[in-house]
C-alpha cells in the first residue's frame, strides 16, 4: 500500500522523512523513492515492534507504580534505546527512591549511585546535549552523600576535549563548583574554590583565546573574587597568578584592571577579528570597575587603551589593505562614550573635550558605512543615550 | 540541488503539506521514538499553519482530542504524548494550541484547576520554577511557567515578583541573560527572560538595555543568518530568538532584515517543503516554525503577525488579559 493512502488516527505519529527537531547540522537526505523507502519499513519492522512492546511494558509499569528490580531493569533497556525519555527517568528515579534507596546505608547508596553514574555517563557519551541525561547525573550527586566531585570535574574537562563551549557542561560544571563550595566550611575555602575556578578559565583562554564560554566564566569569577572579604592562599607556583592574588586580596580594581589588560591586549593582537575578546574588554572598561576609581587616573587609563587601539586598528588596515577591522572601532567609539558618562557622572561634563566629541562622529559615520546591517543601532547611538 | 533559487518566495502550499504529513501515522522507527516532543511540535506546526492563514488544515476536534488525551490525571498539567508525565514545557504548548483553537473551555474545571496548581507547585523560594517534580531549574521553565498562567489568567503579584527577582539574577556582563544565574548568555534564554519580563510588565527593570540591544545585534553574521552565541554558527531558529528580543525591545531594525529573509528562504526545501538550520541542510518542524516566526516579524510572505512576547498570532494574544490586572 502507497504511503500516502495511509490513513492513521490523528497525531499517531510522524510519518515520511521528516523529523521534529534534528541534530542542528544535518545535512540534507538523498531523496528517496517509494521502493527504497518500502525497503526501510520492513527492516525496521521487527524494532519496531519490540520498542513499542518494550514501551508499553514500561508505561504500564509507570502507570502501576511498580516499583522492582525487574521495572528497574526495563527502564536501563528502554533508556538505552532513548534516553530522550523523561517520563521513564521520572519513572527510574521513583523505583530507586521507592525500592532500592530504602534500607541501604551511605556506603550502599553510594557504590549503588556509582553504578548509574556510568549508566548515565555511557548515555552523554552518545547524547552529549540531551538535557534529560544531565539532569539525572546532577539528581543521583543530590542522593550521594559521599559524591565524589573530582571525579566530576575530570568528566567535564573530557568533554572540553571534544567540545570546549559545550553549554550544558559548562553549566554542569557551575553546579559541580557550587556542590564543592556547598560543602566548604568557611568563606576563605569557598573563594579559594572560585580562585582554581579562575586559574581554570585562564588556562582554558590560552588554549584557544575565541572561547567565548570561558571569558564568561571568567566575569562571573572575578566579580566575586574582587569583592570578597576572604584572603585566599597561594595555590600555584605562578607569578602572573600570583599577582591576580594580591590584588583579590586586597581588593585592588586597578591592578586587576592592569593584569587583565595585558590579556586583553595579548588576545585582541593574537585575533582582531574575534568577538568574545572584545566584548570581554568592554565589561573591563565599565561601572564594575570604575565606579569608585579616581577620576583621572581611570581615564588615563581609558586614553592608554584608546591608543593601543587605534594602533591595532591602523596595523589592521595596512594588512587588509585598507579595509577596516570594525571591531576596533566599535570599541573605541564605546570607549568615547563611557568617558563621556564618566565626566557626566563627576559633574563637569563641560570639560569633555570637543576633539573627542568629532571624533566619536566620525567613527559613528564609518561604521555605519563598513557595519551596515547594523546602521540603525549607531544611528541610535549616542554620547547622551542611555 | 534542490535549494529554492527565487529567494523572494515563501512556499506556503509545500510547508502546508510538510506539516500535515508530519501528524500521519508512523512508519519508521525514529518516528516511534519521537513522543518526548509531540506537544512541541504540535504548538510548531499549528502555529506555523496559522501564520500561514491555514488554520483549517487539522479538524479542531482532532486536535483537541488528542491534546485532551494528554492530560496528566495524576500531576495536572500535560504530558508530551499520551500517558507521559505532566512537564512545564508540554504543558504550555498545550495551553497554546487549545488558545489558538480558541478552546480552552475544552478543559473541565478540574483539569483546569489541577493544572494550575501543578505550575503554581513548581516555583522555588527563589522565585524559578522546576520543569517538573524532578528539580531541574531553568529560565525556559519560568517563562513557559508564566506564559502558562498568562494564558489562564492566574498571575499574581505573589508568583510574578519572585520570578522577576530571579530573572534579573540571570543577566551577565555582556548584558546577556542565561538559564541560570551566572550562566552563559544564549539567545534562546534572552527570549525566555524577556519574554518573562514582558509578560509581568517589568520590562523597565532591565539594567543596561544598550549592551543588550547590541549583544542581540551582534548576532547577525555576514551570511544574513543570525547566531545564537558569539563565534558560532548560523541558524534558522535564531530568527526567532533574537528578533523576538529586538522586536520586545523596539529595535527589530537593529539588524538587516533583507538579507536575514534571504538566509531563510534558502534554507527551504522547495521539493518537500520545511525549512532547515541552514541552506542545504534536513528541514524539521522546529526550525519550519521558528524560519516563519522571524518572517511574520519581518512582516515578510502574507504571514499573519506573530507576537514576539506569546509566540502566539497577536489576533489570539489580544484576547489575553494583560497583566497587572
Amino acid at each position: 500500500m502507497a504511503e500516502n493512502n495511509t490513513t492513521g488516527t490523528f497525531l499517531d505519529g510522524y510519518r515520511t522523512e521528516a523529523g521534529i527537531q534534528r541534530l542542528h547540522g544535518t545535512k540534507r537526505f538523498k531523496k528517496t523513492d517509494e521502493k527504497s523507502r518500502i525497503i526501510r519499513r520492513n527492516k525496521e519492522a521487527a524494532r519496531i515492534a519490540n520498542y513499542r512492546k518494550l514501551q508499553d511494558t514500561v508505561f504500564t509499569g509507570y502507570e502501576k507504580n511498580l516499583y522492582n528490580n525487574e521495572t528497574f531493569k526495563f527502564t536501563t533497556k528502554l533508556l538505552n534505546w532513548n534516553p530522550e525519555l523523561y517520563t521513564v527517568w521520572n519513572y527510574r528515579r521513583d523505583i530507586l527512591i521507592n525500592s532500592k534507596f530504602p534500607g541501604m546505608n551511605i556506603d550502599q547508596k553510594h557504590n549503588f549511585l556509582e553504578q548509574e553514574l556510568r549508566f548515565v555517563l555511557v548515555q552523554l557519551k552518545s547524547f552529549p546535549k540531551c538535557y534529560w541525561i544531565w539532569n539525572h547525573r546532577k539528581w543521583c550527586l543530590k542522593e550521594d552523600l559521599r559524591a565524589d566531585y573530582d571525579l566530576e570535574m575530570n568528566l567535564i574537562n573530557m568533554f572540553f576535549q571534544v567540545d570546549e563551549r559545550n553549554f550544558h557542561a559548562w553549566g554542569y560544571r557551575m553546579f559541580i563548583a557550587d556542590c564543592i563550595k556547598d560543602s566548604k566550611q568557611t568563606e576563605e575555602d569557598r573563594m579559594n574554590l572560585y580562585q582554581k575556578e579562575f586559574v581554570f578559565t585562564t588556562r582554558m583562554i590560552k588554549r584557544n583565546i575565541s572561547n567565548y564560554s570561558a571569558w564568561h566564566r571568567r566575569s562571573v569569577l572575578v566579580d566575586l573574587l574582587i569583592n570578597t572579604n576572604a584572603k585566599l592562599p597561594k595555590i600555584i607556583d605562578d607569578p602572573k597568578q600570583e599577582l591576580y592574588r594580591n590584588a583579590f586580596n586586597q581588593k585592588d580594581k586597578a591592578e586587576f584592571l592592569r593584569l587583565e589588560y595585558e590579556v586583553f591586549l595579548n588576545a585582541i593582537y593574537t585575533d582582531p577579528d574575534n568577538s568574545s575578546v572584545w566584548i570581554y574588554g568592554k565589561w573591563l572598561f565599565s561601572d564594575s570597575f570604575y565606579d569608585d576609581m579616581d577620576f583621572n587616573f581611570g581615564n588615563s587609563f581609558l586614553d592608554q587603551a584608546y591608543g593601543a587601539v587605534n594602533e591595532l586598528a591602523e596595523l589592521e588596515r595596512e594588512d587588509m589593505t585598507g579595509k577596516e577591522n570594525q571591531w576596533c572601532i566599535k570599541f573605541n567609539l564605546y570607549l568615547l562614550k563611557f568617558k563621556f558618562v564618566r565626566y557626566r557622572k563627576c559633574g563637569d561634563i563641560n570639560k569633555y573635550p570637543e576633539f573627542l566629541k568629532s571624533k566619536f562622529a566620525e567613527l559613528k559615520k564609518k561604521l555605519i558605512k563598513i557595519d551596515n546591517m547594523r546602521k540603525q543601532r549607531y544611528l541610535d547611538f549616542s554620547l547622551e543615550s542611555a | 540541488m534542490n535549494e529554492h533559487n527565487d529567494d523572494e518566495l515563501l512556499l506556503v502550499e509545500k510547508h502546508t503539506n510538510y506539516i500535515k504529513d508530519l501528524f500521519r501515522k508512523p512508519v519508521y522507527l525514529e518516528h516511534w521514538m519521537a513522543d518526548h516532543l509531540k506537544m512541541n511540535a504540535l504548538y510548531w506546526g499549528i502555529c506555523a499553519l496559522f501564520l500561514m492563514h491555514q488554520e483549517d488544515a487539522f479538524k479542531k476536534e482532532d486536535v483537541v482530542s488528542f491534546i485532551i488525551k494528554c492530560y496528566d490525571n495524576k500531576y495536572g498539567g500535560f504530558g508530551s504524548a499520551p500517558r507521559h508525565e505532566a512537564h512545564i514545557l508540554s504543558t504550555l504548548s498545550a495551553l497554546q494550541v487549545l488558545k489558538l483553537y480558541d478552546s480552552l473551555d475544552a478543559l473541565s474545571k478540574e483539569q483546569k484547576d489541577k493544572t494550575i496548581s501543578f505550575i503554581k507547585s513548581l516555583q522555588l523560594s527563589d522565585g524559578s520554577f522546576e520543569g517538573d517534580r524532578f528539580g531541574e531549574v531553568d529560565t525556559r521553565f519560568v517563562y513557559t511557567a508564566i506564559q502558562s498562567l498568562a494564558i489562564l489568567e492566574e498571575l499574581d503579584k505573589s508568583i510574578v515578583d519572585p520570578a522577576v527577582d530571579f530573572i534579573l539574577k540571570c543577566q551577565n556582563f555582556d548584558g546577556c541573560f542565561g538559564m541560570v544565574p551566572g550562566a552563559e548568555s544564549h539567545a534562546a534564554q534572552a527570549f525566555t527572560c524577556l519574554g518573562t519580563l514582558a509578560i509581568c510588565n517589568s520590562l523597565n527593570k532591565i539594567k543596561n538595555p544598550e549592551a543588550l540591544e547590541w549583544w542581540l545585534s551582534d548576532r547577525q553574521t555576514a551570511s544574513g543568518g543570525l547566531n545564537g552565541r558569539p563565534e558560532k554558527l548560523p541558524d534558522v531558529c535564531y530568527s526567532w530568538w533574537v528578533l523576538s528580543c529586538l522586536s520586545i525591545l523596539k529595535k527589530l531594525d537593529y539588524i538587516d532584515a533583507e538579507s536575514l529573509v534571504k538566509f531563510i528562504l534558502r534554507a527551504q526545501n522547495s521539493e518537500t517543503g520545511g525549512i532547515a538550520d541552514r541552506p542545504g541542510n534536513e528541514c524539521d518542524v522546529y526550525h519550519t516554525f521558528f524560519g516563519m516566526a522571524g518572517l511574520s516579524l519581518m512582516k515578510k510572505g502574507d504571514l499573519l503577525l506573530i507576537d514576539p512576547i506569546y509566540g502566539l498570532p497577536t489576533n489570539v494574544t489580544k484576547t489575553i488579559k494583560k497583566y497587572p490586572y
